[in-house]
């Protein structure tokens, strides 16, 4: 029997490494697909497949290509994931204001600190709408990802599911539904942190003052 | 047009020249960091505050901390905004004249020896544009640096400009100063543009200069003459006035009445010259003409440096300007 305590930091690990992956490859590429048209459709295709792909499917796929594993679970939720990330980014710093991005480039930011000095910071909102949702799909990914011998809380409810034993797939089930709310939470946390003061949308900038009337 | 300038717009053909420099053999983001630029929808960073948005390029070309801090508030003050009060605020926290100050100020954050304008007051209310205009002018004098401004504005271009080019259809037809437009527009598009029908509206960029007319030499006669002979020599000449004065230079002014008048013998011209105002040729045509009403004169004298240069005739001007 596995330990629960074990089990819940496997799925942490499990689900978190193959999120942060997605973001620390899907930003990079939002930014390459809004330098190059061409570069745009080939990412927007692979990314789409990759999630349109069922999971089941994915996991059944990864075997003969690269075995069984932790690190075969962290490539499964990694390509399950990337594509919200690589849309909401895209679709975040490709909208930024055109006055303002003609204005970066004309005072003579390159592209390059165009991109992190003005199109992220500006596109938070999009960028962590696009991380929170994977973060959700990480954290259920994470459970099947037990078909190819990743352990974690997909262990515990497998071993329910076997034994038709209801309490024990709520075992496995509930900490993981846990997990990803407090994760939800601890992202939109991050992005309030990050967002700059004028652009929270009830930041204290421009606060009216408020008058009380005089109580009878 | 402008945009071609810092290579956000690369020309299909001719060359632009900087200092002689070609500027396409020039790294286009040094390009821009070595010209201001500022457009109208000035384009501040939402995100920065007023010193962020200032000091952002310096600080990416590594400008030490120290002189950034310096130059921010120093530029801060050069377009009237107290430093101490904007320099954390939020763009969205400013008015439209303050955006478009901050803006001025971040355009010229690197020193710039050109810069770049295009239409810049063109979204703003006219008593705002006109104050702005007004600073404009005081920081265009005090910077001393070569502005490319361009407007749709004929009578903006007149008043910021010390040289007015027209476009037309993507070419360059005529540059010259306001004056030299208004008064000699040279081209059917040019005289429609400035409405030459209408001339008497730029009696402000008008400079006494351009509209006086040179002093004919066979009018002014010495002060000692007598009457006599300067009655014949009116009617010898046809003029309908003489100017008295010493040395070739006129000090006042005859009408055939005066000389007519005036039977005594002995009398000299310059007994009867009237006293005629005095106008410097740099001040401006409407500021002239209201001096010469005024005084009720229709001739007035044009002196540059003790020295006549020329008369100004209300007649004249009348007859150039309609």
């Amino acid at each position: 029997m596995t330990a629960l305590p074990a089990a819940i930091l496997v799925h942490i690990t499990l689900a978190f490494s193959g999120l942060a992956l997605a973001v620390a490859v899907g930003i990079p590429l939002a930014a390459l697909s809004l330098r190059s048209r061409t570069a745009g459709a080939i990412i927007s295709t692979l990314t789409a497949i990759g999630q349109a792909i069922p999971v089941f499917a994915l996991v059944a796929f990864m075997v003969p290509l690269v075995g069984i594993g932790f690190a075969p679970s962290v490539l499964v939720i990694f390509i399950s994931t990337l594509l919200p990330i690589v849309r909401n980014t895209y679709a975040g710093i490709s909208s930024v204001d055109p006055d303002i991005t003609d204005a970066a480039a004309g005072i003579g930011l390159r592209w390059s600190e165009t991109l992190t000095k003005v199109r992220v910071p500006l596109s938070l909102h999009a960028i962590f709408s696009g991380v929170k949702f994977s973060s959700i799909i990480a954290n259920g990914v994470a459970i099947v990802t037990v078909f190819i011998g990743s352990g974690g809380l997909g262990v515990i409810v497998l071993r329910g599911l076997a034994r038709f034993y209801v309490p024990e797939i709520l075992l496995g089930i509930l900490p993981a539904i846990a997990i990803t709310l407090l994760s939800d939470y601890c992202l939109s946390r991050l992005e309030d942190r990050l967002t700059p003061l004028p652009l929270k949308e009830r930041g204290p900038v421009f606060r009216p003052h408020s008058f009380s009337l005089p109580s009878r | 047009m402008i945009r071609m300038v810092n290579r956000m717009v690369e020309p299909d053909e001719g060359r632009i020249l900087i200092n002689d420099t070609d500027i396409r053999g020039l790294d286009p983001v040094e390009l821009r960091r070595s010209i201001g630029y500022m457009i109208q929808h000035i384009g501040l960073f939402p995100h920065m505050t007023v010193s962020e948005n200032i000091g952002l390029v310096p600080a990416l070309s590594r400008m030490p901390r120290d002189s950034l801090q310096e130059r921010i508030t120093h530029l801060l003050s050069l377009v009237k905004l107290p430093p101490g009060l904007f320099m954390d605020r939020y763009p969205r926290e400013l008015s439209g004249g303050q955006q478009q100050r901050v803006g001025l100020a971040r355009s010229l954050a690197m020193d710039p020896s050109l810069l770049l304008m295009d239409e810049p007051f063109g979204a703003l209310d006219p008593v705002l544009r006109h104050q702005l205009q007004e600073e404009f002018l005081e920081i265009k004098a005090h910077v001393n640096k070569t502005i490319l401004f361009v407007t749709h504005d004929v009578e903006e271009g007149f008043r910021l400009g010390d040289r007015v080019g027209v476009v037309a259809e993507g070419r360059l037809i005529r540059v010259g100063s306001p004056e030299e437009l208004i008064l000699d527009p040279g081209s059917s598009e040019v005289a429609s543009l400035i409405g030459v029908e209408q001339k008497m509206r730029y009696l402000d960029h008008l400079s006494v200069r351009s509209l006086a007319i040179p002093v004919d030499p066979s009018l002014v006669f010495d002060g000692d003459l007598a009457v006599g002979e300067a009655r014949n020599a009116m009617v010898a000449s046809r003029a309908d006035y003489l100017l008295a004065g010493h040395g070739g230079i006129p000090e006042g002014i005859v009408y055939p009445w005066d000389l007519l008048a005036s039977q005594g013998a002995g009398v000299r011209l310059g007994d009867l010259a009237h006293k005629i105002p005095v106008l410097d040729p740099s001040s401006t045509a409407s500021d002239a003409l209201s001096l010469m009403k005024a005084q009720g004169a229709s001739i007035a004298l044009v002196i540059e440096d003790g020295g006549s240069t020329g008369i100004l005739l209300m007649d004249e001007v009348t007859k150039r300007l309609l």
